[in-house]
């Protein structure tokens, strides 16, 4: 055994030798990771955006896109974001639902800008969306997901359904508790950066925690999305520890209901 | 890597062709495609037990191959376990991580490497010692008797 045990070292050692000398060549750049892991987020993304667009129409009303723009522009130029890397889809679907896709793609269901009062709490989801796209929440969850379909084809045939699933998920409760609340806390910071009033995020999310199912109200731990009544306090936990002076988005706030209607 | 023994016991065709046969496991198992690394252990362990009470040539080659590919999946696995981390956001794809798969990639290059030529000279009626591994082998096999 202490024949084998002197024999180990060198074998060892080599191993760790060639190890650190790879380490030392600068991999990441030869292998253009960074520029590789962005071409494959924006071709994913155009790929779902295609699925959703061949199923559900895709709102392109200026009315409705030039605000939706003019709230991505603030909140992307007071966040050293560039507003070109982000795109915004908005869908018609009455689901209340909004949700980020790889390549800087954010998907807006008609049914959460019908529901939003004011266009401060549809900025609120804008610049919670912007988050998960900046902080790469989107393309480590796909990951997952990819490698987790991996493992399913490999023993099994329902490829087929994969697709779907995957963008039912990425649009639903993909995001785990730790990810939302990054994502909230983003937000806020984005808004106040902007000076756009987080109040109206926590008004939507307070609104939205109504109509969520009562045992998630009840017993928020069996649940790993975080409830939307505890994110609405933590938003307001936040924006009341600041003193800015907010500004309103629109020149007229009454304008936000009256386009808001004219959605199908 | 290898070196050979001096002492040249008689070894039979037989023994020859089943100490061969104890390295190309692995190769057999990857060419009918089942590319599940585990089966290359699972499959070596298996050979040793069937083989075990067969002679010391034959016993030393199939513990020898069944620890070359031990040290093998352990490296893989590492990797395994670590790329799982980095697709999960769990871990960063550093430097650190592509130069560890380079590694695990030359040293999955020197197995295949080292046990297609162990697997001829095996057949050639050859005893061949890999560094480390056989005089582990060695050392398993001497304790067991």
């Amino acid at each position: 055994m202490k024949k084998a045990a002197i024999q180990l070292l060198p074998i060892l050692l080599t191993f760790l030798t060639v190890w650190y000398l790879l380490s030392n060549v600068n991999m990441e750049e030869h292998l253009r990771i960074e520029k590789r892991i962005a071409n494959i987020g924006e071709k994913v993304g155009q790929y779902y955006i295609k699925h959703i667009t061949s199923e559900k129409r895709e709102i392109t009303s200026h009315e409705i896109t030039d605000i939706i723009d003019k709230v991505k522009n603030r909140i992307c130029e007071n966040n050293n974001i560039d507003p070109r890397t982000i795109k915004i889809h908005i869908i018609s679907s009455n689901d209340i639902n909004a949700f980020a896709l790889p390549g800087g793609k954010i998907v807006i269901n008609a049914g959460i800008i019908k529901c939003s009062r004011s266009v401060e709490e549809i900025a609120g989801v804008i610049a919670h969306e912007i988050a998960h796209i900046e902080k790469k929440h989107t393309m480590k969850i796909l990951t997952r997901l990819v490698v987790m379909n991996a493992i399913v084809k490999m023993i099994s045939s329902t490829i087929g359904r994969i697709r779907a699933e995957t963008l039912k998920f990425l649009s639903t409760t993909a995001y785990s508790r730790e990810t939302e609340e990054e994502a909230d806390e983003t937000a806020v910071q984005y808004l106040n950066n902007c000076k756009i009033d987080p109040a109206g995020f926590a008004n939507l999310m307070q609104r939205l925690s109504i109509r969520e199912p009562v045992i998630y109200q009840k017993f928020t731990f069996i649940s790993r999305h975080p409830n939307s009544e505890q994110r609405a306090i933590k938003i307001l936990e936040k924006r009341n520890a600041t003193t800015i002076k907010y500004q309103s988005i629109l020149d007229n706030p009454s304008e936000w209901s009256k386009i808001t209607k004219t959605i199908n | 890597m290898k070196r050979e023994t001096s002492s040249k016991p008689i070894i039979l065709d037989d023994e020859a062709e089943k100490a061969s046969f104890a390295y190309l496991m692995s190769m057999l198992i990857v060419i009918i495609g089942i590319p599940l690394p585990i089966i290359n252990v699972i499959g070596s362990i298996f050979f040793y037990i069937a083989n075990r009470k067969k002679t010391y040539f034959v016993r030393f080659h199939a513990m020898q191959s069944m620890l070359l590919h031990i040290a093998v999946i352990l490296v893989n696995s590492v990797g395994l376990f670590w790329s799982i981390s980095v697709l999960t956001g769990h871990a960063a794809a550093s430097n650190l991580y592509f130069s560890y798969i380079a590694t695990a990639i030359i040293c999955n290059i020197i197995e295949i490497v080292t046990a297609l030529y162990a697997a001829i000279e095996t057949r050639k009626k050859k005893d061949i010692k890999i560094l480390f591994f056989g005089a582990l082998s060695e050392s398993i096999l001497t304790k067991n008797n």
